[in-house]
Protein backbone atom coordinates (compact mmCIF):
# COMPACT_ATOMS: atom_id res chain seq x y z
CA UNK A 1 0.00 0.00 0.00
CA UNK A 2 2.58 2.23 0.77
CA UNK A 3 4.42 1.54 -2.46
CA UNK A 4 1.05 2.45 -3.87
CA UNK A 5 0.75 5.61 -2.60
CA UNK A 6 4.68 6.53 -3.28
CA UNK A 7 3.87 5.74 -6.51
CA UNK A 8 1.01 7.74 -7.59
CA UNK A 9 2.20 11.04 -5.09
CA UNK A 10 5.53 10.59 -7.43
CA UNK A 11 3.20 10.28 -10.54
CA UNK A 12 1.21 13.96 -9.25
CA UNK A 13 4.61 15.01 -8.37
CA UNK A 14 6.06 14.27 -11.74
CA UNK A 15 2.58 15.72 -14.07
CA UNK A 16 1.83 18.48 -11.64
CA UNK A 17 4.72 20.66 -10.69
CA UNK A 18 4.99 24.39 -10.27
CA UNK A 19 7.28 27.06 -10.81
CA UNK A 20 7.61 27.81 -7.57
CA UNK A 21 8.60 24.24 -6.27
CA UNK A 22 10.27 23.63 -9.19
CA UNK A 23 12.66 26.32 -8.10
CA UNK A 24 12.54 24.98 -4.75
CA UNK A 25 14.04 21.37 -6.11
CA UNK A 26 16.58 23.46 -8.37
CA UNK A 27 18.22 25.02 -5.25
CA UNK A 28 17.82 21.60 -3.31
CA UNK A 29 19.56 19.52 -6.40
CA UNK A 30 22.36 22.11 -5.69
CA UNK A 31 23.02 20.27 -2.12
CA UNK A 32 22.41 17.07 -3.06
CA UNK A 33 20.89 14.12 -4.46
CA UNK A 34 17.29 14.57 -5.36
CA UNK A 35 14.63 11.41 -4.73
CA UNK A 36 13.62 9.59 -8.14
CA UNK A 37 10.49 11.39 -8.81
CA UNK A 38 12.18 14.73 -8.12
CA UNK A 39 14.87 14.19 -10.44
CA UNK A 40 12.33 13.50 -13.33
CA UNK A 41 9.02 16.01 -12.75
CA UNK A 42 12.61 18.73 -12.63
CA UNK A 43 13.19 17.26 -15.97
CA UNK A 44 9.73 17.10 -17.60
CA UNK A 45 9.18 20.64 -16.04
CA UNK A 46 12.26 21.89 -18.35
CA UNK A 47 10.78 20.90 -21.52
CA UNK A 48 8.63 23.27 -21.39
CA UNK A 49 9.47 25.77 -18.95
CA UNK A 50 12.72 28.22 -19.89
CA UNK A 51 12.12 30.14 -17.43
CA UNK A 52 12.66 27.59 -14.52
CA UNK A 53 15.93 26.41 -17.00
CA UNK A 54 17.04 29.96 -16.77
CA UNK A 55 16.23 30.20 -12.97
CA UNK A 56 18.83 26.68 -12.48
CA UNK A 57 21.47 28.42 -14.86
CA UNK A 58 21.46 31.35 -12.62
CA UNK A 59 22.11 29.48 -9.76
CA UNK A 60 24.74 27.73 -11.02
CA UNK A 61 26.38 31.22 -12.54
CA UNK A 62 25.43 32.13 -8.74
CA UNK A 63 27.89 29.87 -7.11
CA UNK A 64 30.48 30.30 -9.30
CA UNK A 65 30.84 33.82 -8.61
CA UNK A 66 30.65 32.64 -5.07
CA UNK A 67 33.98 30.53 -5.44
CA UNK A 68 35.56 33.10 -7.33
CA UNK A 69 34.60 36.00 -4.37
CA UNK A 70 36.14 33.53 -1.40
CA UNK A 71 38.82 32.65 -3.68
CA UNK A 72 40.37 35.38 -4.31
CA UNK A 73 42.25 37.24 -1.65
CA UNK A 74 44.78 38.59 -3.35
CA UNK A 75 42.88 41.09 -5.58
CA UNK A 76 40.43 41.00 -2.32
CA UNK A 77 43.28 42.91 -0.73
CA UNK A 78 43.93 45.25 -3.38
CA UNK A 79 40.33 46.46 -3.16
CA UNK A 80 39.65 46.06 0.34
CA UNK A 81 39.43 49.56 2.55
CA UNK A 82 41.83 47.46 5.58
CA UNK A 83 41.04 47.94 9.27
CA UNK A 84 39.77 51.60 10.37
CA UNK A 85 42.41 53.46 12.49
CA UNK A 86 40.09 52.85 15.54
CA UNK A 87 39.86 49.22 14.90
CA UNK A 88 43.45 49.56 14.19
CA UNK A 89 44.17 50.66 17.98
CA UNK A 90 42.25 48.60 19.90
CA UNK A 91 43.76 45.47 18.34
CA UNK A 92 47.08 47.14 19.13
CA UNK A 93 46.37 48.07 22.19
CA UNK A 94 45.41 44.28 23.07
CA UNK A 95 48.50 42.91 21.21
CA UNK A 96 51.32 45.40 22.95
CA UNK A 97 49.57 44.48 26.48
CA UNK A 98 49.92 40.76 26.11
CA UNK A 99 53.59 40.88 24.82
CA UNK A 100 54.56 43.07 27.48
CA UNK A 101 53.13 40.58 29.60
CA UNK B 1 55.52 39.72 -2.83
CA UNK B 2 55.19 42.21 0.39
CA UNK B 3 52.76 39.67 1.75
CA UNK B 4 54.81 36.69 0.56
CA UNK B 5 58.15 38.35 2.90
CA UNK B 6 55.15 38.97 5.38
CA UNK B 7 54.07 35.52 6.18
CA UNK B 8 57.93 34.36 6.02
CA UNK B 9 59.40 36.47 8.27
CA UNK B 10 56.10 36.00 10.56
CA UNK B 11 57.20 32.02 9.93
CA UNK B 12 60.54 32.80 11.03
CA UNK B 13 59.89 34.62 14.27
CA UNK B 14 57.42 31.60 15.45
CA UNK B 15 59.82 29.15 14.34
CA UNK B 16 62.70 31.00 15.77
CA UNK B 17 64.61 27.66 18.09
CA UNK B 18 65.89 29.69 20.83
CA UNK B 19 62.84 30.19 22.57
CA UNK B 20 63.29 34.09 23.34
CA UNK B 21 61.02 36.68 21.28
CA UNK B 22 60.00 33.60 19.18
CA UNK B 23 56.60 35.12 19.57
CA UNK B 24 56.08 38.41 18.61
CA UNK B 25 52.55 39.38 18.57
CA UNK B 26 52.88 42.61 18.57
CA UNK B 27 53.71 42.71 15.05
CA UNK B 28 50.68 40.79 14.08
CA UNK B 29 48.81 43.59 13.07
CA UNK B 30 51.10 45.14 10.60
CA UNK B 31 52.17 41.53 8.58
CA UNK B 32 48.48 40.50 8.76
CA UNK B 33 45.78 43.13 10.15
CA UNK B 34 44.12 44.30 6.92
CA UNK B 35 44.75 40.52 4.97
CA UNK B 36 42.37 39.42 7.81
CA UNK B 37 39.89 42.16 7.79
CA UNK B 38 40.02 41.79 3.72
CA UNK B 39 38.88 37.96 4.37
CA UNK B 40 36.49 38.77 7.05
CA UNK B 41 34.99 41.52 5.30
CA UNK B 42 34.42 39.30 1.55
CA UNK B 43 32.60 36.94 3.88
CA UNK B 44 30.37 39.25 6.29
CA UNK B 45 29.74 42.76 4.45
CA UNK B 46 29.39 44.65 7.78
CA UNK B 47 32.59 46.78 8.19
CA UNK B 48 31.93 47.04 11.87
CA UNK B 49 31.55 43.35 12.94
CA UNK B 50 34.13 42.19 10.56
CA UNK B 51 36.73 44.39 12.67
CA UNK B 52 35.26 43.31 15.60
CA UNK B 53 35.76 39.60 14.63
CA UNK B 54 39.30 40.58 13.55
CA UNK B 55 39.89 41.98 16.99
CA UNK B 56 38.12 38.44 18.47
CA UNK B 57 40.45 35.98 16.35
CA UNK B 58 43.70 38.44 17.28
CA UNK B 59 42.82 37.78 20.86
CA UNK B 60 41.57 34.17 20.78
CA UNK B 61 45.27 33.70 18.91
CA UNK B 62 46.88 35.41 21.89
CA UNK B 63 45.71 33.54 24.55
CA UNK B 64 45.85 30.21 22.42
CA UNK B 65 49.46 30.66 21.46
CA UNK B 66 50.35 26.99 22.40
CA UNK B 67 47.78 25.90 19.37
CA UNK B 68 50.30 27.16 16.73
CA UNK B 69 52.09 24.04 15.55
CA UNK B 70 54.21 25.53 13.42
CA UNK B 71 53.39 23.49 11.03
CA UNK B 72 51.34 26.06 8.71
CA UNK B 73 52.42 29.94 8.18
CA UNK B 74 51.18 32.19 10.64
CA UNK B 75 48.96 33.56 7.95
CA UNK B 76 47.13 30.05 7.79
CA UNK B 77 46.57 29.51 11.58
CA UNK B 78 45.39 33.02 12.01
CA UNK B 79 42.66 33.02 9.37
CA UNK B 80 41.80 29.70 10.44
CA UNK B 81 40.77 31.42 13.91
CA UNK B 82 39.26 33.81 11.80
CA UNK B 83 36.98 31.54 10.27
CA UNK B 84 35.73 30.17 13.11
CA UNK B 85 34.62 33.23 14.30
CA UNK B 86 32.79 34.53 11.65
CA UNK B 87 31.11 30.79 11.83
CA UNK B 88 30.08 31.88 15.86
CA UNK B 89 29.09 35.13 14.46
CA UNK B 90 26.60 33.54 11.69
CA UNK B 91 25.61 30.79 14.29
CA UNK B 92 24.37 33.88 16.66
CA UNK B 93 22.65 35.53 14.54
CA UNK B 94 21.00 31.83 12.66
CA UNK B 95 19.79 31.27 16.60
CA UNK B 96 17.50 34.55 16.35
CA UNK B 97 15.13 32.00 15.14
CA UNK B 98 13.14 31.39 12.25
CA UNK B 99 9.99 33.16 13.17
CA UNK B 100 12.19 36.46 11.66
CA UNK B 101 12.59 34.93 8.53
CA UNK B 102 8.85 35.01 7.26
CA UNK B 103 8.87 38.35 7.59
CA UNK B 104 12.23 39.97 6.53
CA UNK B 105 12.40 39.17 3.40
CA UNK B 106 12.20 42.31 0.49
CA UNK B 107 9.47 41.96 -2.09
CA UNK B 108 10.12 40.80 -5.25
CA UNK B 109 11.60 37.76 -4.48
CA UNK B 110 10.59 33.86 -5.65
CA UNK B 111 8.44 33.93 -2.46
CA UNK B 112 5.92 36.53 -3.55
CA UNK B 113 5.40 35.04 -7.12
CA UNK B 114 3.18 31.95 -6.22
CA UNK B 115 2.83 31.11 -9.82
CA UNK B 116 6.37 31.49 -10.44
CA UNK B 117 5.93 32.93 -14.10
CA UNK B 118 7.58 35.66 -13.10
CA UNK B 119 9.53 37.12 -16.22
CA UNK B 120 13.21 35.66 -15.37
CA UNK B 121 15.71 37.68 -17.93
CA UNK B 122 18.28 36.27 -19.80
CA UNK B 123 21.62 36.38 -19.09
CA UNK B 124 23.82 37.03 -21.95
CA UNK B 125 27.59 36.41 -22.45
CA UNK B 126 29.95 34.25 -20.95
CA UNK B 127 29.76 34.19 -17.39
CA UNK B 128 33.57 33.93 -17.43
CA UNK B 129 33.16 37.98 -18.94
CA UNK B 130 31.18 39.14 -16.47
CA UNK B 131 33.56 37.86 -13.79
CA UNK B 132 35.93 40.03 -15.42
CA UNK B 133 34.48 43.34 -14.90
CA UNK B 134 34.91 45.16 -11.56
CA UNK B 135 31.88 46.58 -11.73
CA UNK B 136 30.58 42.96 -11.44
CA UNK B 137 31.74 42.28 -8.32
CA UNK B 138 30.58 45.89 -6.89
CA UNK B 139 27.15 44.85 -7.43
CA UNK B 140 27.62 40.93 -5.86
CA UNK B 141 29.10 42.38 -3.21
CA UNK B 142 26.43 45.03 -2.72
CA UNK B 143 23.70 42.57 -3.48
CA UNK B 144 25.25 40.04 -0.56
CA UNK B 145 25.72 42.67 2.05
CA UNK B 146 21.70 43.32 1.63
CA UNK B 147 21.03 39.69 2.35
CA UNK B 148 19.44 39.47 5.65
CA UNK B 149 22.07 38.31 8.72
CA UNK B 150 20.07 34.81 9.12
CA UNK B 151 20.47 33.91 5.26
CA UNK B 152 24.01 35.09 4.52
CA UNK B 153 25.83 32.79 6.97
CA UNK B 154 24.61 29.72 4.98
CA UNK B 155 25.37 31.54 1.68
CA UNK B 156 28.75 31.86 2.58
CA UNK B 157 29.36 28.62 4.08
CA UNK B 158 27.80 26.50 1.26
CA UNK B 159 28.67 28.70 -1.66
CA UNK B 160 32.04 30.85 -0.59
CA UNK B 161 33.24 27.91 1.13
CA UNK B 162 31.63 24.37 0.07
CA UNK B 163 30.89 23.24 3.04
CA UNK B 164 28.56 20.36 2.91
CA UNK B 165 25.43 20.79 4.01
CA UNK B 166 25.78 18.93 7.11
CA UNK B 167 28.76 20.83 8.08
CA UNK B 168 26.67 23.70 7.76
CA UNK B 169 23.50 22.38 9.75
CA UNK B 170 25.72 21.44 12.37
CA UNK B 171 27.74 24.59 12.70
CA UNK B 172 24.55 26.94 12.37
CA UNK B 173 22.51 24.23 14.15
CA UNK B 174 19.41 24.06 12.28
CA UNK B 175 17.75 21.12 10.44
CA UNK B 176 18.61 20.37 7.13
CA UNK B 177 15.04 21.36 6.04
CA UNK B 178 15.61 24.65 7.70
CA UNK B 179 18.65 25.35 6.21
CA UNK B 180 17.40 24.35 2.25
CA UNK B 181 14.84 27.13 2.71
CA UNK B 182 17.71 29.72 3.81
CA UNK B 183 19.80 28.77 1.10
CA UNK B 184 17.16 28.81 -1.34
CA UNK B 185 15.91 32.34 -0.25
CA UNK B 186 19.30 33.40 -0.21
CA UNK B 187 20.03 32.13 -3.59
CA UNK B 188 16.73 32.96 -5.24
CA UNK B 189 17.22 36.70 -3.35
CA UNK B 190 20.82 36.98 -4.66
CA UNK B 191 19.91 35.70 -8.35
CA UNK B 192 17.21 38.46 -8.27
CA UNK B 193 19.38 41.44 -6.93
CA UNK B 194 22.33 40.52 -9.48
CA UNK B 195 19.40 40.21 -12.37
CA UNK B 196 18.01 43.91 -11.82
CA UNK B 197 21.48 45.39 -10.90
CA UNK B 198 23.72 43.59 -13.55
CA UNK B 199 22.32 41.63 -16.21
CA UNK B 200 19.22 43.51 -17.03
CA UNK B 201 21.43 46.17 -17.98
CA UNK B 202 23.78 44.65 -19.80
CA UNK B 203 21.56 43.19 -22.04
CA UNK B 204 20.63 46.65 -23.15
Amino acid sequence: MKHVIRFFSGLKLILTLRCDESERLISKSMDGQLAFAQRWALRMHFVTCYVCRRFKRHLSILRDAAQLRAENLESELKVSPGLSPESRQRIATILERRSSE
Amino acid sequence: MKEEQATKIGEQRVNSPDGSGAFRPECWLDEHGDALFAFAFSRIRDRAAAEDLVQDAFAAALANLDGFSGNSSLRTWLTAILRRKIYDYYRDAARKGFSELATDLPDGSAESAPRGHQVRKRWRGDPAWHFEQREFWRVFDDCREKLPTTLAGAFVMREMDGLTTEEVCQILGISASNLSVRIFRARALLRQCLEDRWFAREGK
